[in-house]
């Protein structure tokens, strides 16, 4: 077995494991957006499961396109609801517009099962991180009474400034590799995403860890 | 450069960036602990101010009360009584046949005239504001001779003559209720008033020779032990210490002490004693 397919085959275990650790939220007291996130819990797995029993290209880049739009859709949602700063809020949503304008229109002109996910993805987690941010700098203001590490929210906003920084310096660093005629070292990227990406999902199941009855 | 120092250069700075990630999440966590730790003491803070502030709307509205009634007793119930008594004795003299059951009503209206006075007496905060403690504590304790058959001792060792009015009124109001509770429930024999001021503080101490009680089983009962409390906690407003002890049959000790104010000027060390 290669490399590739144990990273692939570990990155879906912890998907899985994670969609089942997220239904906790909903037999606890839990905000509203823990249970949104569970649903794109749902879909990672559901997505996982389609790449692994049709081996096919095209296919594979739908379903992997049709994440990428759950994620911008289910992160706005998440993030709007996080956030108090209106101003933020403001800017985000305008920006996460845009976005949903370029995914349509790149859907509408090249088909579903064109690639975007790459250069999208990393627009998307760009924009994330402002909300992201402000919500550390808010806590500092609006959360100041509360156990951080015992906090849903800490947790669920960490893991995904994790992922987006992440997948960001990533990308980017795999793309400057590739301009260089570096190909070779993206093997390294590869096994460093997946182990970041095993570290995200160790991330947000603590978060689900902390709901309480 | 050769690509593959590139390569591992590019890499290298992509895990430490990632570290920097972690660092700045260790950051993010440490600093909310410490806005968090000040948050909770200044919530601690306002929340005994708040506490405090209530107490001390109760003790004023309660020395109101007590001004209010001992001026009733004194200005009205009393005079009321007074012409009442007046009105008997004439009847006595216009009608001999009842002189004697007219002679005790009298004798019942005397006795009722003394008590108001002395309840008068004791609720009026005028002789602490006028005399201070040491003569409040050493007028009521006369007053508390004449009316029990108890031995009653107080010492005094330099006068308190400097603390604030405040102060001063809890301290006395608090050793009234804690003598009112030994007459009422300890069923002893003697009481003794111990008041020293010192440089560092002052310190109250009233011990009896009663029956005692388990404290922990009072306060543990539900709706019991709230006299109790209530002094503890007016100590507590004003920056002191209340401590009691008792056993069943050893009798009750109660230890109140003060720290000596800087603003407030020292005693005149004396000794006094009764």
């Amino acid at each position: 077995m290669n490399i590739y397919l144990i990273v692939r085959l570990r990155g879906s275990l912890t998907n899985l494991a994670l969609f089942i650790i997220s239904l906790r939220s909903f037999w606890t007291r839990t905000p509203i957006f823990a249970r949104v996130f569970s649903g794109l819990c749902f879909l990672e797995v559901v997505a996982d499961i389609i790449e692994w029993m049709i081996n096919r290209n095209d296919v594979q880049q739908i379903t992997s396109n049709c994440v990428s739009l759950a994620e911008l859709v289910i992160y706005s949602f998440i993030f709007l609801q996080i956030i108090h700063s209106k101003l933020v809020k403001w800017i985000s949503s305008l920006l996460i517009s845009i976005l949903s304008l370029l995914y349509l229109w790149i859907f509408l002109r090249k088909g579903l099962s064109h690639p975007v996910t790459f250069d999208m993805e990393l627009m998307d987690y760009a924009v994330f991180l402002i909300p992201a941010f402000t919500y550390f700098k808010e806590i500092f203001t609006f959360q100041q009474e509360g156990d951080l590490l015992k906090d849903f929210t800490f947790w669920f906003v960490t893991a995904s400034l994790f992922i987006f920084a992440s997948t960001i310096i990533s990308r980017l660093g795999l793309f400057y590799l590739f301009t260089l005629k570096l190909g070779d070292y993206g093997n390294n990227f590869f096994l460093l995403s997946g182990l970041v990406f095993i570290i995200v999902n160790i991330l947000y199941s603590k978060a689900y860890l902390c709901l309480r009855k | 450069m050769s690509k593959e120092i590139i390569g591992t250069v590019i890499i290298i700075i992509c895990i430490i960036i990632l570290l920097g990630f972690v660092l700045f999440i260790v950051n993010i966590i440490s600093l909310h602990q410490k806005s968090r730790e000040k948050f909770l003491l200044d919530l601690e803070q306002m929340k005994n101010n708040f506490r405090n502030e209530i107490l001390q709307s109760e003790l004023e509205m309660q020395e109101q009360t007590f001004e209010d009634i001992s001026m009733e007793i004194h200005d009205n119930i009393s005079q009321i009584l007074l012409v009442s008594k007046l009105n008997l004795t004439m009847i006595e003299a216009a009608a001999p046949e009842v002189n004697e059951k007219i002679q005790y009503a009298v004798e019942l209206l005397s006795r009722a005239m003394k008590d108001l006075r002395h309840l008068s007496r004791r609720l009026d905060s005028d002789i602490i504001r006028q005399e201070g403690l040491y003569k409040a504590i050493g007028e009521y304790i006369d007053q508390l001779r004449k009316s029990v058959t108890k031995e009653i001792i107080f010492n005094a060792q330099g006068i308190p003559d400097h603390l604030t009015l405040e102060k001063e009124l809890i301290l006395f109001r608090i050793l009234q209720e804690a003598i009112n509770n030994i007459l009422k429930h300890a069923d002893a024999s003697r009481i003794v008033v111990d008041l020293s001021f010192s440089r560092e503080q002052l310190q109250l101490e009233i011990t009896d020779n009663g029956k005692g009680f388990n404290l922990a089983e009072l306060l543990g009962q539900p709706g019991t032990g709230a006299g109790l409390k209530n002094m503890q906690k007016r100590i507590r407003m004003i920056s002191g210490q209340f401590s009691m002890e008792t056993e069943p049959g050893k009798g009750t000790r109660i230890d109140i002490r003060l720290p000596a104010n800087p603003e407030e000027p020292n005693a005149i060390t004396d000794s006094a004693g009764s």
